[in-house]
């Protein structure tokens, strides 16, 4: 069940359980959400981009042994873009951005984030799969596209994508669970993270 | 074959230096003062490099030679500025602390304050002086290995306070008052130790008057006065950050070296205890072990001449050192900064620890810090949060500090007008 903007506008004055609120901070314009009538809330673009160092990175083979593959630093450059100054994201250009927002969902909320369509009319693409778990807090890596043919200029600030926050269990229960620690948490720049493999995929992979 | 003419080579080195500056002007600048920085160097190498055209038709002349002399120390002055405002721009640097400190900075030492803040690659925190080629800039240079430490942003208080000291000309105060301490007590309680140090000389020989000052305790003078200037910054970092300063200060010297004192500096103990004293007077609660560990001994084997002047340095020292301390509470009060609110700091402590987010409301840059201390303390913080690793707290608290201050950023901005 997605929970409505005013329902979140809500929970993020009054938390259900104040041991384990619903965190959206900088805090939205609580009366525009409450009666925008979405399902929704907006997410805004916040200052740190990574990069791809195109020059540095060769293949991009997650089937390497974890101790020989490059570190982040190797293959991926980060800038700083401050409020008033644009990111200009050139057709197929791919970056990671990162929302302004710092996110925490209770244990028994999950989100999914979407970009917007205005933006992606104009060909900006991002975070096509972006699932957000029970727990989670801290900012939200954003994968970030161009698909058309002009370059797009985004600036800091800007609302950027939505978040659809969901309950995570059934509306009764009241039970309310973690997501388990993992690198993505308690981030405010954007990280490249690891794919991780596991039994089935790492003998799968492997030759006969 | 002959040298590359003088006015030649001079002019080749100021259009390196312009091509260079070229260059760097094409760094990506988080803020704009860095670049107005670069601009102003520019300006003045323009300037010089003019001048150096006119003066090439008399390459022999004696104005000739003054001018490229003038502009050789230009280069070697302006050179190690240049590395600063480039590394200024490193994304080392977490420059979510940058628009805290520039207001701090305004507040500090003027509405007009130009700020640039690089991660360097020495440890002591420092700040760059003779800012004659970039008047109203203050630069301040933090260590590259702890950029991503929030923590010790309170160190910045100490630089803040060097800028504080030579846009005011305090040594040209606090000068008078040292000589004049010193040649009474010379006169007085340390006659026989000054004889001994220079035996040939008669009371009448010392005068406080600072025109006629002894030659013999030039020495003393100077060290006492840089001593002095320590101090002031040290209580006036502690009076802008709190506890906080004492917990960054300890972080970055204890427990100090064993086996050399700068005579430019108070000894440790001193510092400690002059920094106690402050905090007693304004309700700074000192944490507690911050004394410098016994072994740290700062005694060393020094000529007996040197250490007569050391000492009479540190009486000079103990003598400014209370109306230092009234001083720096003086300033900083009139410049509106109240002392670091703790029932602030138990609330962004309370964000920190049990909402595991920033704070939705403003919150300043000591209000943060201290935030950041009382948490970074706090040996079971977040251990019942299943989210998170125990590896994970220090990562997380100090993103957390620093998205605090972007977020109090945002809300400043959030609030002015369109």
């Amino acid at each position: 069940m997605i929970i409505k903007a005013a329902e979140l506008a809500k929970e993020l004055t009054t938390p259900k359980l104040p041991g384990d609120p619903l965190i959206i901070t900088p805090l939205p314009d609580l009366k525009d959400l409450a009666e925008s009538g979405a399902a929704s809330l907006d997410i805004r673009l916040g200052c740190w981009f990574l990069s791809c160092r195109t020059i540095h990175a060769g293949l991009l083979d997650v089937y390497e042994e974890r101790e020989n593959a490059p570190n982040e630093a190797k293959i991926a450059k980060s800038h700083y873009v401050p409020f008033g100054e644009s990111f200009v994201l050139h057709p197929g250009a791919f970056v990671l951005g990162v929302s302004l927002e710092w996110i925490r969902l209770p244990g028994n909320r999950a989100a999914y984030v979407i970009g917007r369509s205005s933006w992606g009319r104009h060909g900006l693409i991002i975070a096509t799969a972006t699932g957000v778990h029970p727990g989670f807090t801290g900012c939200l890596t954003l994968e970030m596209t161009n698909v058309g043919e002009v370059p797009i200029t985004v600036k800091p600030g800007t609302q950027i994508c939505q978040l659809f926050v969901h309950q995570a269990g059934s509306a009764s229960d009241e039970s309310r669970d973690f997501v388990n620690p993992s690198e993505f948490i308690g981030r405010r720049k954007p990280i490249l993270g690891t794919i991780e493999l596991d039994d089935w995929a790492r003998k799968l992979s492997r030759r006969i | 074959m002959n040298l590359l003419p003088l006015v030649d080579s001079a002019k080749q080195r100021i259009e390196s230096v312009l091509e260079e500056i070229d260059r760097l002007k094409q760094s990506d600048f988080p803020y704009p003062h860095p670049r107005e920085a670069l601009g102003l160097l520019e300006a003045y190498f323009m300037e010089r490099l003019s001048a150096l055209t006119k003066a090439e038709k008399g390459t022999a002349s004696p104005a000739a030679a003054r001018a490229c002399g003038a502009s050789l120390q230009d280069l070697v002055r302006c050179l190690p500025y240049l590395g600063f405002i480039l590394r200024s721009t490193n994304v080392r640097n977490a420059f979510e602390g940058y628009s805290p400190l520039l207001r701090l900075a305004c507040k500090v030492i003027g509405p007009g304050t130009r700020l640039v803040v690089s991660s360097e690659w020495e440890y002591s925190p420092y700040l760059i002086r003779g800012m004659e080629y970039l008047p109203g800039f203050v630069l301040i240079g933090l260590p590259a290995s702890e950029s991503s430490n929030p923590l010790l942003l309170p160190a910045a208080g100490h630089e803040l306070g060097h800028a504080f000291w030579q846009q005011h000309n305090m040594a040209q105060a606090y000068s008078d008052q040292i000589k004049s301490f010193v040649v009474k007590r010379v006169l007085g309680e340390r006659w026989k130790d000054y004889v001994l140090c220079f035996p040939r000389s008669q009371k009448t020989d010392l005068t406080d008057d600072s025109l006629f000052a002894p030659t013999t305790l030039i020495l003393t003078y100077s060290w006492a006065l840089c001593q002095a200037e320590e101090i002031f910054c040290d209580v006036f970092g502690l009076r802008i950050f709190g506890q906080s300063f004492l917990h960054s200060l300890a972080y970055l010297i204890f427990p100090g070296s064993s086996d050399y004192r700068s005579p430019l500096y108070p000894t440790l103990s001193t510092r400690v205890s002059y920094l106690k004293k402050a905090s007693a007077e304004w309700g700074i609660n000192v944490p507690e072990g911050f004394t410098p560990p016994s072994f740290a001994s700062e005694t060393v084997s020094t000529p007996p001449t040197t250490m007569f002047l050391l000492s009479l340095a540190d009486e000079a020292t103990a003598h400014v050192a209370p109306s230092l301390i009234a001083l720096a509470d003086k300033q900083v009060s009139e410049r509106g900064i109240s002392q670091v609110d703790r029932d602030s700091v138990l609330a962004l402590c309370q964000d920190f620890r049990v909402r595991l987010a920033p704070p939705t409301r403003r919150f300043s840059l000591p209000e943060i810090c201290n935030a950041g201390w009382t948490c970074a303390l706090e040996p079971n913080l977040w251990a019942k949060v299943k989210q998170l690793k125990p590896g994970d707290k220090n990562r997380v608290l100090k993103d957390l500090m620093w998205k605090s201050m972007e977020v109090s950023e945002v809300l400043e901005r959030i609030e002015r007008p369109l």
